[in-house]
């Protein structure tokens, strides 16, 4: 090798890297902007409706949380398939009739702009005699019974929004239902008639109504000022998807309304923001938000509570999995937590319990 | 005592060809701008998040 | 003046080669990889036997193991065994020195941390204490392990700095164990303070009601729009990539050719912490790029925080074939000058570290027990990569590479106040004739000296000058 090149090549790679270290720096710095994409701004028009009101008819998805826990340790853990989980169900002082399961539901009544109305039921809660208890405290036994209910929307398969689905079908077998993409094969064996000995989960009543599976991705519209969005999240206990209500209330804003969120609400706030119409204006949340269930913390829960406010929420329902510390924290951060009555068995006044209603619009 | 491996240093730092420093940078500048287009393309979907 | 040996006995150490590339270097790999394994089904892996990947309580020992290592060959030059690694078989020096290890990091840990700082001074650094407060007993031990975890590392990123940057001055020439005392006091003050800094306003926020008295609310939230200490885990695990590969890849070039060593020393700190941000900010914003920027409040793959951990445990895949290359593969091509083999050894790291990510995204469930996907809270890279990295020191530092290698003698080489061989006092024992390592570059974790010139061919050294010179500026460490 002759001098010359061999000095023109100690220059290359000296140049070389210094070169790329620099343009490392650079681009990761003063010019990250011109490398990243602009953020998008959601441009689906789901039309409007009047009003939205929330009864919650169960957020007690379950009475012990140890207990819980406890179940899913003792199966293997987190990841166990939760129709293989030998949940506890006798001898809990704090549950129903010693029975630790609860369950998850709520009954959504859209008013639209024609001033017509519909029903959605959003989730079947977990043990059926919690849930007959509860629907028949509300009156959707004999709203099901009377076809009332237009659609059953089951945010995602985990026990406690899913495993009482024969409440729902001993009095509606028909009902219109619509399940995220993600589902197992024993979700759609429930449906049709099935019995697991060992989570204790039956139903007796044959699902003969309309089944409808949402993909992630898009925008469902569901009716006039009425969509989903489902996400692709993996769950514990082996469950796969889960799908969220939007609704767009007139002069008001949107109200999103959702089952646990396990995607996190930032993450279903943005997915809003950055595919519908409005999603600028996020006016309402309700539902469980998924952040401290265990009441265990992580200062990234504290990033979400400061994050909040830039969304422009003026109304925040939030109970069940959302956690009492976190209600607790979001209220003296100030946020727009709306206090429940703590009846039915639901122990805190901190957000919404069993029983109480809010309205959107 | 003659501190060979200095005075190579000293010889090697003396023959840098500064034509190939210029293009040196050009190249390592391009290929790290080549390197973040690749990371782009080959990383996994969201939904392996 | 004090004896190479004294002052940094790995690199008086001289290997000769025992078998042909590439068969020396894979089944190096193999050998630390089988370390590691063992290891990871016994203490770490869920399906194994001890089960402490939870991720923090086993990766609390994982970087323990790391800093005690540190100690034992770097800081305390083996002692108070420097006779016993002489003498023994490599295997026999790996199996006992990694019993003093463990032995030590349980000390440290039920006896310093647990039982004592942890009762007496600040509660969050013992389990027990936290399930005293009423703490559901499994996030008091990831609580705690967390910050356990946090001063190790912190030390492991500040410790070598002393060496690496100043060349141990201005304590060069101070016997054992005075030399081992004084810079682990000096490195355990810094680590203190940086913790303090660091990691202890986490723990503010980390309990309700906010520890307002007790601790900074964390101050890095404006500008790192998280309030989670992985802001400060991301940056300082870059720092300590940066100083490592500064070492093992860069040769400490382009500061070795600082005359001044006060001088060396500050610039290469600085340097240091400058390529260290460098990777940090490159590291998030290659994750910017993949996956959008990151969002405030997020979880998950957008959550600010796992993307600046990420960062950090990004900058490991990057060390982990840096090391491979340095330890196994003779540190890449060396016909070239130093610039062009600098630039080369990068190349191959940054193509390996592409190759290597892959793998372990695609592999790490079914061989490690770990969560799929990048961001779940039980997929940790950092613990079985550290982990790694610590089984491949054993095997270098415990085991001098056996049977790759075979460590043949030890030079007896004179250092000046300034860290240089002394003129006509490069001795060495007669057994060392005529194997003598060519060129002396003290660099612990760097080319062994007889790697290099005791290729295949080790009667190529036979005859070779007795005269060791030192490069200046490349200190004896």
């Amino acid at each position: 090798m002759t001098v010359s090149r061999r000095d023109f090549l100690k220059g290359l790679a000296l140049g070389g890297t210094a070169g790329y270290l620099a343009m490392a720096g650079v681009s990761s710095t003063v010019m990250k902007d011109v490398f990243l994409p602009e953020e998008p701004v959601g441009d689906v028009d789901i039309g409007a409706c009047k009003s939205v009101k929330c009864t919650v008819v169960s957020e007690t998805s379950w009475f012990n949380n140890s207990v819980t826990v406890g179940d899913m340790m003792k199966a293997g853990g987190l990841l166990v398939n939760q129709y293989i989980i030998p949940w506890t169900h006798t001898g809990v002082k704090e549950g129903f009739h010693g029975d630790n399961a609860g369950g998850y539901s709520t009954l959504i009544d859209v008013e639209f702009l024609d001033g017509t109305r519909k029903k959605i039921l959003l989730d079947t809660g977990w043990n059926s005699n919690w849930m007959r208890e509860c629907f028949k405290r509300e009156g959707v036994d004999q709203m099901l019974q009377k076809d009332q209910i237009d659609l059953l929307f089951q945010t995602h398969e985990h026990f406690d929004h899913f495993f009482g689905i024969e409440a729902v079908l001993e009095n509606c077998a028909d009902i219109p239902m619509t399940v995220p993409k993600g589902f197992y094969q024993e979700g759609f064996d429930l449906l049709q008639g099935a019995h697991f000995d060992v989570p204790q989960v039956k139903n007796d009543h044959k699902h003969t109504g309309e089944l409808v599976v949402r993909e992630s991705g898009k925008v469902h519209k569901l009716y006039p000022g009425v969509a989903s969005i489902t996400f692709d999240s993996s769950i514990i206990t082996r469950v796969k998807g889960e799908q969220a209500l939007v609704f767009n209330i007139k002069d008001k804003g949107l109200a999103v309304i959702t089952g646990c969120c396990h995607m996190g609400i930032i993450s279903l706030l943005q997915e809003v923001r950055h595919r519908i119409q409005g999603g600028d204006k996020i006016y309402a949340i309700q539902g469980g938000l998924h952040i401290s269930p265990f009441e265990d913390w992580d200062p990234q829960y504290d990033d979400l509570i400061l994050a909040i406010p830039k969304y422009g929420i003026e109304v925040m329902g939030c109970n069940h999995c959302t956690g009492y510390l976190t209600a607790e924290k979001m209220i003296k951060a100030g946020l727009p937590v709306v206090e429940g009555t703590a009846r039915f068995k639901s122990r805190k006044k901190l957000y919404l319990g069993n029983g109480d209603q809010i309205v959107f619009g | 005592m003659e501190n060979t491996a200095t005075g190579q240093e000293k010889k090697e730092k003396t023959g840098i060809s500064w034509a190939g420093v210029i293009v040196g940078l050009i190249v390592g500048a391009g290929l790290f701008l080549l390197t973040i287009q690749i990371v782009k393309a080959l990383m996994y979907s969201l939904t392996a998040a | 003046m004090i004896s190479l040996k004294d002052h940094m006995w790995l690199e008086s150490r001289v290997l000769e080669n025992k078998m042909k590339q590439p068969w020396r270097g894979i089944l190096g790999v193999l050998i630390s990889f089988a370390i590691f394994y063992a290891i990871w089904w016994v203490f770490m892996d869920v399906r194994g036997i001890m089960r402490w990947y939870t991720p923090q309580y086993g990766y609390m020992y994982v970087r323990w193991i790391l800093i005690v290592v540190i100690w034992q060959a770097y800081i305390f030059n083996f002692w108070p065994f420097s006779k016993f690694r002489e003498k023994a078989h490599p295997v026999v020096a790996g199996a006992f020195f990694i019993l003093v290890n463990f032995a030590l990091v349980g000390t440290v840990i039920w006896g310093f941390f647990y039982n004592f700082l942890g009762k007496f001074s600040i509660p969050y650094l013992s389990v027990d204490q936290l399930v005293k407060l009423n703490m559901t007993p499994f996030y008091a031990r990831e609580y705690s392990s967390l910050a356990i975890l946090m001063f190790a590392a912190i030390a492991s990123w500040l410790s070598p700095i002393v060496p690496v940057c100043f060349g141990n001055h201005p304590w060069q020439n101070m016997k054992q164990p005075a030399r081992g005392i004084t810079v682990f006091l000096v490195t355990l003050f810094a680590s203190v303070l940086f913790f303090f800094c660091l990691m202890h306003p986490h723990y503010h926020v980390l309990f309700w009601p906010f520890q307002e008295y007790a601790a900074a609310y964390p101050w890095w939230y404006g500008f790192a729009h998280t309030l989670h200490g992985n802001y400060n885990v991301g940056w300082v695990m870059c720092g300590t990539v940066a100083i490592w590969m500064l070492e093992i890849t860069f040769d400490r070039y382009p500061f070795c050719l600082i005359r001044n060593k006060i001088v060396r020393g500050v610039v290469g700190f600085i340097g240091v912490f400058a390529f260290a941000m460098l990777l940090f900010y490159t590291f998030n914003f290659v994750q910017d790029l993949s996956w959008g920027p990151a969002v405030d409040g997020a979880k998950r793959i957008y959550a600010p925080d796992w993307r600046y951990l990420h960062s950090g445990e990004l900058a490991i895949m990057m060390l982990i074939p840096a090391m491979i290359l340095n330890f196994y593969f003779d540190n890449g091509p060396k016909k070239y000058s130093t610039p062009v083999n600098i630039a080369l050894r990068m190349l191959i790291i940054l193509v390996s570290m592409g190759v290597f990510h892959a793998l372990y995204y695609r592999f790490s469930p079914a061989l490690l027990g770990t969560q799929a996907g990048y961001s779940h809270p039980q997929q940790f890279p950092m613990a079985p990569g550290i982990l790694f990295i610590c089984c491949m020191l054993f095997h270098n530092w415990f085991m001098d590479l056996w049977p790759g290698k075979k460590r043949v003698g030890t030079r007896d080489i004179m250092l000046d106040d300034d860290g240089e061989a002394l003129e006509g006092h490069a001795e060495t024992t007669p057994s060392l004739q005529p194997v003598m390592a060519m060129d002396a570059a003290p660099a612990v974790l760097r080319k062994d000296p007889a790697g290099e010139a005791g290729r295949d061919d080790t009667a190529a050294q036979r005859g070779v000058s007795l005269k060791i010179p030192i490069p200046s500026g490349a200190e004896a460490d």
